[in-house]
């Protein structure tokens, strides 16, 4: 039975009300005819008015005879029922077919609205799941993470095992060798005749060239595992540098080669590996005097704005262009053609580079055919302050990393009163190095000391309490004293001294240095 | 004339050093073990030891701790040599007392020079 459209009047238009609007709205079969409400800001009242259903606030007003057919009461009021029931027309249904149909599609609404809830439900629970087995996954990876870096460590261990050993390897049946041909060179197995002694004197020179040899791989093998070994102090590079001249002067001589050195008027000082620098400028000038027959060597350190230049000049063969990056590579020789001295490993250059790379400075090479060769480096400047932080802080990781304590020593060099007469800075400089020798000297623990700004000298004792600081401190007074009364300075020179403990009086090298310098 | 014990576990590199010190003048007696060394030291009582930093039972820097950290022995002079590689090395030596640290290779004149020095310095 095709269904007539029903008219249907809405009494209440709150949210139950304007549920009702909004079905009815898709039903074909409904028409609502009007929405009653007290309260003219009802929801509902504003939705009726959009779709341009009448409204008003008594349900009479909407009342048209013949065209309802129903009343449908929302509002949840008794009274309101009681009235509608009194008053409303006979033919006019009450809560009726309609009715029943909203409620249906409600329950229904209901029912899709319960199962995304259960939807979101379940993907929640999936979402959480996925964050589980990530958690799960990340802590397995941590855990392999673990694992590699143990087994890196293991390696890395295992490589400075492996270059110790192949050194002890190697060296234990060279130096049987070697001290089996000295002990018959050297007449102690009995008379030895000439032609027996120049052989025993080709094997020993070869023995030696051997060794060095095997020295100059560990050097390359240490300096590429990482452990150079560079133990950095504060060092005059000046110094070494006419230091390295002196051992060649002769040699240079020999050659009719002129050696010279071209230094600025005051000291440069850096922080860095004595012994490595030595090595380096000794390779560099023994390279120049190698190749270099006529003309000078000159040995230079210039001080640029952030760096410290250092530089080995020679009027020798030098190197095509073509040849200047082969000067550096391992075992590379450019011309085997040489003089007279020990055969070369031709590691000497890939060495000294590595140690000057392990400073961080640079090395580099100009060169021309016939003209000359010059090999430059650099090392960092530092100032005295970094250079004691650095220090201190040394001593200060190591003490945390083994759970100990450490104690700082500051001696400062004060220009006495006693005479008015001021000291120059230099002798300021050789005081606090005799000062250094005493600490040296007196404190068998100490860790050797720092300069700063060439007025203090800082001591680290690792691993020492206050009172022991103190008992030290005591003695390296005596020892000072007794320095200054030797060299006549007691005078001139009035030293303060100062200690501080880590962790108990201060916990950063900044605070440790202020409180020793307090008293 | 001075007695010196020689402490090194190879065995052919002790005869060499050996036939050097005893050429000139010096009483040898040598062990090619850490722990039979330190109990020739202390039954012997030389005058200057000469010991090998790698040895399996023992090596050079337990033996040398244990003779400095005992009054009985300590003012023996006592040279580690070693054909090891590291610097690091050299202060674990000075660490535990060690008065001297010969590397090998070394030169005989040189070797013969340090004992020199240290048995005048003792005696």
């Amino acid at each position: 039975m095709a269904e007539k459209t029903t008219n249907v009047l809405i009494v209440g238009a709150g949210r139950a009300g304007t549920a009702l609007i909004k079905m009815f709205q898709g039903d074909e079969t409904v028409r609502v005819v009007g929405v009653i409400d007290k309260d003219e800001k009802a929801v509902g009242i504003k939705l009726a008015r959009e779709l341009k259903i009448p409204t008003a606030d008594q349900w009479k007003e909407l009342i048209k005879d013949g065209s309802l057919d129903e009343i449908i009461n929302v509002t949840g009021s008794s009274d309101v029922q009681a009235d509608l029931l009194k008053e409303k027309p006979d033919q006019v249904c009450l809560g009726g077919r309609l009715m029943a149909k909203a409620i249906w599609f409600l329950a229904k609404e209901y029912e899709i609205v319960e199962q995304k809830i259960q939807e979101a439900k379940e993907d929640v629970e999936a979402h959480e799941w996925g964050v589980q087995k990530t958690n799960e996954a990340i802590k397995t990876l941590y855990a392999e993470l673990e694992e590699k870096n143990k087994e890196l460590q293991e390696l890395d261990r295992l490589k400075s095992d492996f270059i110790s050993t192949v050194s002890h390897e190697l060296r234990t049946p060279l130096a049987i060798t070697k001290e089996g041909i000295a002990l018959i060179q050297d007449g102690v197995l009995g008379h030895v005749n000439e032609k027996q002694a120049k052989v025993l004197t080709t094997a020993k020179d070869s023995i030696d060239r051997l060794s060095r040899l095997i020295t100059s791989l560990l050097d390359i093998s240490k300096i590429e595992a990482g452990y150079g070994d560079i133990n950095k102090s504060l060092i005059s590079v000046t110094k070494t540098a006419q230091q390295v001249a002196l051992l060649f002067e002769s040699k240079a001589n020999d050659k009719g080669v002129a050696l010279r050195v071209k230094l600025p008027g005051t000291g440069v000082d850096a922080y860095a590996d004595q012994d490595k620098i030595i090595q380096v400028f000794t390779n560099l000038v023994g390279n120049a005097i190698k190749f270099t027959e006529k003309g000078y060597i000159e040995i230079s350190v210039v001080e640029t704005e952030d760096t410290i230049e250092c530089g080995v000049e020679d009027t020798g063969k030098g190197v095509s262009k073509a040849d200047i990056p082969k000067m550096f590579v391992k075992f590379q020789q450019i011309d085997r053609v040489h003089g007279d001295g020990e055969k070369g490993t031709g590691l000497g250059l890939s060495i000294a580079k590595s140690i000057i790379e392990a400073h961080e400075g640079r090395m580099w090479a100009e060169s021309e055919i016939n003209k000359g060769t010059k090999i430059i480096f650099t090392l960092p400047k530092y100032t005295g302050e970094m250079l004691m932080k650095e220090y201190v802080n040394q001593g200060l990781e190591e003490a945390k990393k083994t759970n100990t304590k450490m104690s700082l020593m500051v001696v400062r060099v004060d220009p006495a009163n006693k005479t008015k007469e001021l000291l120059s800075e230099e002798e300021i400089y050789s005081v606090l190095k005799g000062v250094e020798d005493e600490v040296k000297n007196s404190l068998d623990r100490a860790r050797g000391a720092a300069l700063r700004d060439s007025r203090e000298c800082i001591v680290i004792i690792p691993n020492s309490s206050m009172q022991s600081v103190l008992s030290a401190e005591g003695r390296l007074k005596q020892a000072v004293d007794d320095y200054l009364t030797r060299e006549k300075l007691t005078d001139k020179v009035a030293l303060r001294f100062g200690c501080a403990t880590y962790p108990d009086e201060a916990a950063t090298a900044e605070d440790l240095i202020k409180h020793a310098l307090k008293n | 004339m001075a007695k010196i014990l020689l402490i090194d576990d190879e065995t052919q590199l002790v005869e060499m050093v050996q036939m050097r010190l005893e050429a000139a003048g010096y009483d040898v007696i040598t062990s090619n073990d850490g722990q039979e060394g330190l109990e020739k030291a202390k039954s012997e009582k030389p005058d200057l030891i000469m010991c090998d930093v790698m040895m399996p039972r023992m090596d050079g820097y337990k033996v040398c701790g244990l003779l400095k950290n005992d009054a009985r022995y300590s003012n023996i002079p006592l040279i580690l040599f070693t054909a090891r590689a590291q610097q690091d090395d050299h202060k674990v030596g000075e660490e535990v007392g060690a008065d001297a640290y010969i590397t090998k290779p070394f030169e005989p004149s040189v070797l013969l020079a340090k004992i020199e020095e240290l048995l005048g310095k003792s005696s």
